[in-house]
């Protein structure tokens, strides 16, 4: 009785699913170089469920990249890969290169920070719709017909597709490409810092375009930035990764909030906000580590005004501080004593200059 | 006291190739920009790529010589080959940490460069003058920075080491192209308090260039928002941060992600993004503005002062001088 119930629980699981678009479960990642080689992520779990949003948000070197890399296992040979990816409840790990053309593009496409570098220069627009549409085997009378109606869709001019990728804007190169991942009609869209490097207008457009494609495709997004205002206004769901973990998350709301971690709460702080253009912003004295392997202590130890003994020997588990809501810090309980704390100018300083 | 810089009626224009394209019109890159500055103060320019921010940047440091008007230096006017001292007195801050300088010299040999081009004192003097330069820029203790390489740096580092060679020759006025919107956020507010603290100290002016308005607050005492190469908007910072008077610098504002999810993000006339060329006559923005009526399309507004010390470049900035941005 007790193998028959078991085997209905899991048949049940399977049909009414709860699967999320895209699982990570305890994902590391590292690159073997001539020295001794990079921990980029340690131990990330992540969920996006479809139609869901989820910033991963972070300074430089922290993962972010490597991360959206791997859910379309689009990262360099020199990577390697422990735990499990799933995508729609498939392992992307275990996946054929046949395979992982059915996802790539065609239910997951991605979006890169540079539309510049992205586009072949010496091809039209829609020789690049083209293209791509040939490699997921779409006719090029249909590709041409999603195209101008995409095109339209993101605001541009489908006569634009006649033209050369140095003959349009930064913004509108970035909505080009941002049409051509739609081509397929993807699940997921994977936007790796899209509007970094765009003026502040152009930046503003590309966001509620974002957004209202969002709600209007039930597109999920993963969407990579170090902009947390960017991520305020995209995202439900944020992930504050640090050295390659994951040190916050929660619904974006109580993350920016009430920030749990001394790192979301330095980062919140070191964010100027224009609502109120006098406050000095802080700084966080010191750089990222950059792990050569995992780490036995909390990587923001160094940098961090709260830090314990405990703290460099000890390394903290992500745990759950609200429904929804967790921090890897030591001291996540005495976050509202933290936050107060932060308010205070000069404690960020620290003894080095950053 | 002498002004660390003004500009008088200043412009910069660019011919179009004759060959590549067939017949351009004149790039009016910067036209008929006029400030002044003293010692001990901060101007912000903010603008989007192409307002002529660089270009701006790149007279005031003599990289590029005005088509019309001049340019005085701590009262020393700016011509076409700029004498040394000239050139000492004003240094500028790149953008680019990990471009702006040299992966072969150690940080000691960067922040003595200016001294051995401009031949001031002997080894020891300069070397002298590099650490004090390091110490000031808060790369401290500097004998632990001096002889290491810029890989061996952050990238909030390397850009204090820029900032450590250009004051190094003690300018009246630091030009600082977009100094960091390369840098991590966390690290931004600590190099924004060290340029404050520079200018403060050293009886130095700054011109601090950027297109993220919210970082202007804290540091410039004022703020030009230039739009196609003129000055739209000129006032105290705050004042045009909390009260901007141009429609265009009300977009720039609006436009600004919040870091709180609670606000609804602004939603941008679709006017604004559309575009348009000017009219040879009427004022630059007007094919932009959702405020523009007729006489915009044929009068090119000047900068008015329009509040105290706060002055628009629009017809219409008096109406709307109350409205809320």
């Amino acid at each position: 009785m007790g193998r028959f119930t078991l085997q209905s629980r899991i048949d049940c699981g399977d049909r009414t699913t709860s699967v999320a678009l895209l699982e990570i479960r305890e994902l590391s990642i590292r690159y073997r170089t001539a020295g001794a080689g990079v921990q980029a992520i340690d131990g990330v779990s992540l969920e996006l469920e479809a139609g869901g949003s989820l910033g991963l948000v972070g300074e430089s070197g922290c993962g972010k990249s490597t991360l959206a890399l791997a859910t379309l296992r689009l990262l360099p040979p020199q990577a390697e890969l422990a735990g499990t990816i799933r995508f729609a409840g498939q392992d992307v790990g275990g996946m054929k290169e046949r395979q992982l053309r059915q996802i790539r593009w065609r239910r997951a496409a991605y979006v890169p920070q540079s539309a510049q570098n992205a586009l072949v220069p010496v091809h039209s627009l829609r020789a690049q719709f083209r293209a791509t549409a040939a490699a997921h085997r779409m006719r090029a009378t249909e590709a041409d017909r999603r195209a101008a109606a995409l095109m339209r869709r993101v605001e541009l001019d489908p006569a634009l597709l006649e033209r050369f990728p140095h003959e349009l804007s930064g913004g509108m190169r970035q909505r080009a490409i941002i049409a051509m991942a739609l081509l397929f009609e993807p699940e997921l869209l994977v936007a790796d810092e899209p509007t970094t490097g765009l003026d502040v207008i152009v930046q503003r457009q590309t966001v509620n375009l974002l957004r209202d494609l969002r709600a209007e495709r039930n597109l999920a997004l993963l969407f990579i930035s170090h902009d947390i205002g960017v991520v305020a206004e995209l995202c439900e769901r944020i992930a504050v990764l640090y050295a390659g973990r994951v040190m916050e998350t929660g619904a974006t709301a109580d993350v920016l909030g009430s920030p749990s971690h001394p790192y979301t709460i330095g980062l919140r702080r070191s964010f100027p906000d224009i609502r109120d253009p006098e406050r000095p912003a802080v700084s966080i004295a010191g750089h990222p580590p950059r792990l050569a392997e995992a780490l036995a202590a909390c990587p923001f130890a160094p940098r961090c005004p709260f830090a314990q003994p405990v703290c460099v020997a000890v390394q903290p588990p992500l745990v759950a501080i609200a429904e929804g809501h967790a921090a890897a810090c030591h001291f996540a309980g005495d976050a509202a004593a933290m936050r107060s704390a932060a308010n205070r100018p000069g404690l960020w300083d620290g003894a080095r200059a950053a | 006291m002498t002004l660390a810089v003004e500009m008088r009626a200043a412009s910069k224009h660019f011919l179009p190739g004759r060959h590549l394209f067939r017949r351009g019109a004149v790039v009016r890159a910067v036209d008929r920009v006029s400030f002044a500055l003293p010692p001990g103060r901060v101007l912000g320019v903010a603008g989007e790529s192409g307002s002529g921010k660089s270009t701006l940047a790149n007279l005031l440091v003599g990289l590029e010589t005005p088509s019309h008007g001049d340019i005085t230096i701590a009262g020393h006017r700016m011509t076409r080959r700029p004498d040394a001292a000239l050139r000492r007195g004003v240094q500028m801050v790149f953008q680019d940490p990990f471009g702006s300088i040299d992966p072969r010299f150690t940080i000691g040999r960067t922040v003595e460069e200016p001294l051995l081009i401009h031949r001031l004192g002997d080894a020891a003097e300069r070397r002298r003058r590099a650490e004090e330069a390091l110490e000031q820029a808060e790369l401290r203790p500097a004998a632990a920075f001096r002889d290491l390489y810029p890989h061996e740096l952050s990238g909030g580092q390397r850009q204090r080491v820029a900032i450590a060679r250009a004051i190094v020759l003690r300018p009246k006025l630091l030009v600082a192209d977009e100094p960091v919107s390369m840098l991590d956020v966390s690290v931004r507010a600590g190099i924004l308090r060290l340029l404050r603290r520079l200018v403060d100290e050293g009886a130095m002016a700054m011109v601090f260039i950027t297109h993220d308005l919210s970082i202007v607050g804290s540091l410039c005492d004022e703020l030009a928002v230039m739009y196609r190469g003129r000055f739209v908007e000129v006032g105290p910072a705050l004042d045009v941060l909390r009260r901007p008077l141009h429609p265009y610098t009300r977009a720039l504002v609006a436009a600004v992600p919040v870091p709180d999810p609670a606000v609804t993000p602004a939603e941008l006339p679709a006017k604004l993004l559309a575009g348009g060329a000017p009219t040879a006559s009427g004022c630059r923005f007007a094919p932009r503005c959702s405020l523009a009526i007729a006489a915009c399309e044929t009068t090119d507004p000047e900068l008015s002062e329009i509040l105290p010390a706060h002055r628009a470049a629009c017809l219409r900035a008096g109406e709307t001088a109350g409205a809320r941005p």
